[in-house]
């Protein structure tokens, strides 16, 4: 037996307390007394003092890093809060025959009963439901033609926040499932701001208008939760307060952009003249159309008069904040937020691909093998 | 196939379930935090690599993918990245900025007359080791990780880790001796 064996074997005795570490100490002295240094060494670093990260420091990274998940589920793509079944996943690749049995599940769905369809769009995040209906909502996406998709992702910004309202109403709201679904409805509001301009140039105000609005609900939901949450969960609705007052502010500065003179007969026009989906699209989104009041996606914050639709027409020198709310957000400037984008948050630009989750780019330490350096932990793993 | 436990809590993390992210961050931030002190031998600076660790892996949750190694093996490799990244950068910064942050090298303190080294002195001896010597002392007798553990996680095998932590002793054995 070399000295490495050795070693190991007396460590092993310890370790398993078939002998105390005095009596392998001595064993190994007898035998080989290199191997006994080493063990007392052993012994003498396992008894050490461990060097701990400051009490507060730690404490002070596990909210930042909770802040960071919450936040995280903000900016993945198509509003999901929850990762779609494997079944879903696999229908929404691209391909003929995914395609084929996409069209056999919606059609499966649609020919369904009403309360089928009924349960679907009034499901919440958390719910096993809510996973159908996200599916659905990428479908339609999916079919829908870049000039008709900032009135979907609108829609869709308005559905999240009226999903955030019905969380909120629950008796104890889970902080982060209101945060996540408030990073949805934002996601789907940067996207729509994304793909505004391919929408065609009468609708784009009306657009404008219903994510102010949006906006501003989710403050009043989110302002009206606050109180209710345990105090170390208020940091997170802050930042989502924070995130949508932004959002708000960008859409009111293109709202305002889309104001200027020679631009006015734009706000005027009726946002239904917005591509619709194609047919099998549009009877999809039904199923995801706001049948619960979870879903009342033109409404405002409760109390407040609701954007009529077809009805986007704003008074000169007035955005659609609602009533008693600020229009914009203290110093917060009218002009150039429309490119704001939030820390964390990033914004695809119409046409280019985003990153699926998990799939195309290796994640910190995840390096190639050839990229690593040969001193790093892990060998050629993970 | 059965998910280990920590497998589990990755999946719930990778959901974005804050609790489950926090239990991993418990887990794993002491070794994480004592690694970069280990390799920067400055409590803030560990403090703060430690946090960019977490971050990133936060960051790159999403697109974490489990295959076979635990989860500290990719822990303890970006940490490796963000530790060479300091010393880059600290390369590049004057030299009295770093001259504070050193621990005191004064041995025979009463911490070590009484059979255990407290923690300054331990840092300061585990710099004298190569990297993978102060990683396997760290796994192996600090951590408290078996030798099949401390393998997968540093991807060798049990035959390698046992002369590595041979040989990682008797290092320190002689630099005990000259520091005496």
């Amino acid at each position: 037996m070399n000295g490495d064996e050795a070693l190991q074997k007396y460590l092993e005795a310890i370790e398993s307390g078939e002998q105390s570490a005095g009596e392998a100490f001595a064993a190994a002295a007898a035998a080989a007394p290199e191997v006994a240094e080493a063990l007392r060494l052993a012994n003498l670093l396992k008894a050490s003092d461990l060097p701990q990260m400051r009490p507060a420091a730690s404490a002070a990274l596990e909210a930042r890093l909770r802040r960071a998940l919450a936040q995280q589920g903000a900016r993945q793509p198509a509003g999901r809060v929850w990762a779609l079944p494997a079944w879903a996943q696999w229908l929404l690749r691209p391909g003929p025959v995914a395609r084929l049995a996409l069209a056999a599940v919606v059609l499966v769905v649609l020919m369904a009963g009403a309360g089928t369809r009924r349960a679907v769009a009034s499901s919440l995040p958390g719910t096993t439901l809510y996973s159908v209906k996200l599916a659905l909502e990428d479908l339609q996406l999916s079919l829908t033609p870049a000039a008709g998709r900032s009135a979907v992702h609108t829609r869709l910004a308005e559905t999240r926040t009226g999903e955030l309202a019905a969380l909120a109403d629950r008796p104890e709201p889970a902080s982060t499932l209101l945060t996540a679904t408030a990073g949805a409805a934002l996601r789907q509001a940067d996207t729509a701001l994304e793909y505004l301009e391919e929408a065609p140039a009468e609708a784009q105000a009306g657009l404008l208008g219903r994510l102010v609005v949006a906006a501003s609900h989710q403050q009043a939901v989110l302002q009206a939760v606050r109180q209710r949450v345990p105090a170390e969960a208020q940091a997170d609705i802050d930042q989502a307060l924070e995130a949508a007052e932004a959002r708000q502010a960008a859409a009111a500065a293109r709202l305002e952009d889309k104001r200027r003179p020679g631009q006015k007969e734009n706000v005027e026009a009726e946002p239904t003249a917005t591509p619709e989906p194609p047919a099998e699209v549009t009877a999809a989104s039904e199923i995801a159309a706001p049948e619960h009041p979870a879903n009342a996606v033109t409404a405002g914050p409760p109390g407040q008069t609701k954007v009529p639709p077809g009805q986007t027409k704003v008074p000169p020198g007035q955005t659609l904040a609602p009533p008693g709310q600020t229009r914009l957000p203290p110093g917060r400037p009218l002009k150039g937020t429309s490119t704001h984008v939030p820390p964390g948050q990033t914004r695809v630009p119409p046409g280019q691909t985003r990153v699926p989750p998990g799939q195309t780019r290796v994640p910190p330490g995840q390096a190639t093998k050839a990229a690593r350096t040969p001193a790093a932990p892990g060998g050629g793993r993970p | 196939m059965q998910l280990t436990p920590e497998q589990a809590l990755v999946q719930r993390a990778q959901a974005g379930e804050a609790d489950a992210l926090t239990e991993l961050y418990r887990q794993h931030s002491p070794a994480i935090y004592r690694y970069c002190l280990f390799r920067v031998r400055d409590p803030a600076a560990a403090e703060d690599l430690a946090s960019e660790v977490f971050l990133r892996a936060v960051e790159g949750l999403p697109r974490y993918v489990d295959r076979g190694a635990p989860l500290a093996a990719w822990l303890f490799r970006i940490a490796h990245d963000r530790v060479v990244d300091f010393h880059r950068r600290a390369a590049n910064r004057p030299a009295e900025e770093l001259s504070d942050h050193l621990p005191d090298h004064q041995p025979g303190t009463e911490a070590q007359a009484l059979g255990r080294l407290e923690a300054g002195r331990l840092t300061a001896l585990l710099a004298q080791l190569t990297d993978e010597q102060q990683l396997v002392v760290q796994l192996r007798f600090l951590e408290g990780y078996s030798l099949e553990e401390a393998a997968r996680l540093m991807g060798k095998t049990t035959g390698a880790i046992k002369a590595l932590q041979h040989r990682a002793l008797r290092q320190l054995a002689r630099q005990l001796a000259k520091m005496a």
